[in-house]
């Protein structure tokens, strides 16, 4: 037995070996294992003799690169370098010309939209109102695949779901003036800020030239879809390694002049990976936003990281617990709100880089009232509330988490205790993300985590209103409906900031579900990267032709 | 033998279809709709039916089936759902980066681990012996995302000698040096797994056959010893050698999944993960389809290995 005692000892010392090695290098971030990296560390920097080149890292792959029809943000973020869009957004809602020099109205229903002149796609052809024009009727057209239906809804001659009536050949709502000149007109007066997020901001100009040349119900799996060959903004596309990286290079013909940098590699990597690939200098920025995304835990390796830029904001992205509005009312909902211990989620998951929220809104948008504050964590006060209403709380409730997401998962064991400690009767069910996401969606659960990304327009019929596609909690409350349709309807932003101030007190004290957290957006990049990700992540790159690297 | 191969092709290909329609059935039957991933969250209605015409998911499942059967015999595998691209075009490399991670994998595994089982095998309990059964049992039982990330640390952050990720430097050069270099981290991980099970394998066998009456026999006859262990012993243990390795090729096939993702190396294992989590049914099947024909087509190779190298066995 001599020799099983001899191989034990073996594996042990080998086993301390790596376990020395990493352990080493993983506590003293500040030191050591820094002073390291500035030196040798830089060698597998790709672009260590390339100053004009991008490397970016994301978490998740696109869906291909159709300027009509781009669920996912990655696809939209590639997008805004490949195809022009009307407006610029540096900030959340305030707008600037891109390829529109102006974007006026004097009755907010109709829109004199003036492109700059001698703007170009990048085969020399220049851009005009037709292509302007031909976009929107792809959208409006019933056989076109786009996710944009509902940005141009409001313009006149289309139906709720942005497609022409029935038996119309164009959008009614739209007239080219001249080459560089159209009208838009809505049905009715609207926020002009509105229309200049969903339409200015939000929708690609796609070229008319390129896309005429297919069928409009073939476009989502043609090559215009998948391998664009002509680009209108910064870069163009070059090619796509699926899953693996996206190469750009600049457009010569950009009309705000050609990028600095030259090239861009997109690379897909996961968050892990992302981690060591901003250490090592395989990438020189991660893209942020729910789309380049370092897992919290290591936040602070980066931080403390002397080659890197670290910073962070308040950003759009949420999670929330969904409550299931046909299974519980008001009181029970409010009781789970005061139960969970939404700052301790903060402090314990986040280490401070969230914030809570008080009721759907973060702190990002304009709209936010921070007036209206959250629901403090109040034990007896949930207890109390459980009681009155009169709920069976030896009930078992199912609270369905799903995988991916590893702040989201530990936080429903917190949640789960929490719930308990109020006298709820709480069992964690897990299923992977697309799983739990079609369960919330036909209302098969009861209680729910999911993400939610907002958008800088407070509308949010989509997830609170009966109609709306995305109502995971299931509300049907006759006053949400009505400050809904008020603020979606109202022209006036001071208007609207009042309304979306009510629906939030009133979101708030109806408990629709609890708001746990925004997610801080991180900027993380190197030293050497002028440019990079804004504190608004949606306006990045309104930059990026002037980003250079040292 | 020609008419054995005629015949093992035949079977094969109920068996595929068979394969076929289990894949289709089970990854259809995952729960999720993949709808729900390719719209955005303030689509209608009218929207969401759109989307789930033109992934052909409004089909009923049996017509899905016979379309893609049909589309397959004809050499079209479908559109990514997730991409919209071809699956067809896409595959080609993600079998090249795979077969290139698997063929420097297995020709490094076998090329130490069919050696040091011999020797370990010859000096059986002895301190080499212990030495190279102890390393082996450790190449085993390492967890491959342990041993891939304390490797990326060591040699890609803290050295800084090599790329922690990725089959080539984007934007450089390209050069076989630069892919050597991206080769090395992955290939030792999973030559780590590989080697350890040759090894044990081929000193399995072997020590079965020192103790073979022929082996006796031979050197009664005084043959020279490299004579006796080449000539009478290694070519007998050819026949499990074998079938580990035409088992272990289809593995690899269908991707080496965790060392694909924490090397972001673009093979077919790292593909395969996001083609689950964003439930791409035709890429799915597409390569359930490629690790079955892969499987099989090995499986023959090996039976007919059998035959050369042991005269006994005749088809």
């Amino acid at each position: 037995m001599v020799s099983f005692k001899k191989l034990a000892l073996l594996i042990m010392i080998l086993f301390g070996m790596v376990f020395f090695l990493v352990a080493c290098g993983g506590g003293s971030d500040d030191t050591e294992a820094t002073g390291d990296n500035d030196g040798e560390g830089e060698e597998f920097a790709p672009d260590g003799d390339e100053d004009d080149t991008l490397y970016v890292g994301l978490t998740n792959a696109p869906g291909g690169f159709n300027p009509l029809n781009a669920p996912d943000t990655v696809a939209q973020w590639i997008l805004r370098m490949l195809y022009p869009t009307l407006l610029e957004q540096p900030e959340s809602l305030t707008f600037e010309g891109n390829l529109a020099e102006s974007f006026e109205t004097e009755d907010n229903q109709n829109f004199t939209v003036t492109l700059r002149s001698g703007a170009e796609w990048s085969d020399g052809e220049p851009i005009t109102a037709d292509d302007v024009a031909y976009t929107l009727e792809l959208i409006a057209n019933p056989d076109v695949e786009t996710t944009w239906g509902v940005n141009i809804s409001s313009l006149e001659g289309l139906q709720s779901t942005g497609k022409w009536e029935d038996g119309a050949d164009g959008v009614a709502g739209v007239e080219v003036i001249d080459e560089q000149t159209l009208i838009l007109t809505t049905k009715t007066p609207v926020d002009p800020n509105y229309i200049k997020e969903m339409i200015g901001f939000n929708v690609y100009i796609a070229p008319k030239h390129i896309a005429e040349q297919y069928e409009p119900a073939e476009l989502a799996n043609s090559e215009f879809a998948t391998t664009p060959s002509v680009s209108g903004s910064i870069y163009q596309f070059v090619e796509y390694e699926t899953d693996s990286y996206v190469q750009l290079e600049a457009n010569p013909t950009y009309y705000k002049g050609e990028a600095q940098l030259k090239n861009v590699y997109l690379r897909v990597v996961n968050g892990t990976n992302l981690v060591t690939e901003l250490q090592s200098g395989g990438v020189d920025m991660a893209a942020g936003g729910g789309i380049g995304v370092v897992p919290v835990t290591e936040v602070d390796t980066l931080a403390n990281d002397d080659n890197l830029d670290f910073e962070s904001y308040p950003g759009f992205a949420t999670q929330f617990m969904f409550i299931n509005n046909e299974e519980f009312d008001a009181d029970v909902r409010l009781a789970m709100m005061y139960a969970i211990d939404r700052e301790a989620i903060v402090e314990q998951l986040f280490r401070g880089n969230a914030e809570i929220l008080n009721s759907t809104y973060t702190s990002a948008s304009v709209y936010f009232d921070p007036d209206v504050e959250a629901i403090p964590h109040d034990v007896d006060r949930a207890r109390e509330l459980l009681e009155e209403s009169g709920f069976d709380s030896s009930q078992e409730i199912e609270l369905t988490v799903p995988t991916g997401n590893r702040a989201r998962e530990q936080s429903a064991s917190l949640i789960q205790q929490n719930l308990e400690e109020a006298g709820f009767n709480v069992t964690q069910v897990t299923f992977d993300f697309v799983t739990a996401l079609a369960n919330v969606r036909e209302g098969n659960y009861q209680i729910g985590l999911i993400g939610i990304p907002l958008t800088s327009d407070p509308d949010q019929t989509y997830l609170w209103s009966q109609s709306g596609t995305t109502n995971l909690a299931r509300v049907n409350d006759d006053k949400i409906e009505a400050l809904l349709e008020q603020g979606r309807t109202s022209t006036d932003m001071e208007e609207r900031q009042e309304i979306y101030s009510e629906l939030q007190e009133y979101w708030r004290d109806q408990a629709f579900s609890v708001g746990l957290y925004g997610d801080f957006q991180y900027k993380v990049q190197s030293k050497n990267l002028n440019g990079g990700i804004k504190e608004f992540w949606g306006g990045s790159l309104h930059d990026m032709h002037e980003w250079t690297k040292n | 033998m020609g008419k054995y191969i005629v015949k093992r092709i035949l079977i094969t290909i109920p068996v595929l279809l068979m394969v076929t329609v289990f894949c289709f059935i089970i990854v259809n039957l995952a729960p999720g709709d993949p709808t729900d991933l390719y719209i955005s969250e303030n689509a209608t209605e009218q929207q969401i039916a759109q989307m789930r015409a033109s992934l052909g998911l409004d089909q009923p499942f049996p017509v899905q089936y016979f379309k893609w059967l049909l589309n397959l015999i004809q050499g079209n595998l479908g559109f990514s759902f997730a991409s919209r691209m071809p699956v067809v075009d896409v595959l080609p490399s993600k079998i090249w980066a795979t077969v290139t991670l698997m063929f420097s994998t297995l020709v490094v595994s076998y090329l130490i681990a069919i050696p040091l089982g011999i020797i370990s095998a010859r000096k059986q309990n002895g301190f080499v012996d212990n030495m190279i059964t102890g390393v082996s049992f450790l190449g085993i039982s390492i967890p491959n995302f342990f041993f891939g990330l304390a490797l990326i640390y060591i040699f890609g952050l803290q050295l800084g000698i090599l790329p922690t990720g990725g089959m080539e430097t984007l934007g450089g050069n390209g050069g076989w040096l630069d892919r050597i270099q991206h080769l090395v981290l992955p290939t030792i991980v999973l030559a780590a797994f590989y080697c350890s099970n040759m090894i044990r394998y081929v000193r399995a066998s072997m020590i079965d056959i020192f103790s073979e009456n022929y082996m006796r026999t031979a050197t009664a006859k005084g043959l020279k010893e490299k004579l006796i262990l080449w000539g009478h012993g290694v070519r007998n243990a050819w026949v499990p050698i074998i079938t580990v390795i035409s088992t272990d090729i289809p593995k690899m096939l269908g991707g080496a999944i965790v060392t694909e993702q924490i090397f972001q190396w673009p093979g077919i294992g790292q593909w395969m993960i996001s083609a689950i989590n964003a439930r791409d049914y035709p890429v799915l099947m597409a390569i359930n389809l490629i690790a079955a024909v892969s499987v099989l087509f090995f499986n023959l190779i090996a039976d007919l290995l059998y035959a050369a190298v042991d005269p006994r066995i005749r088809y």
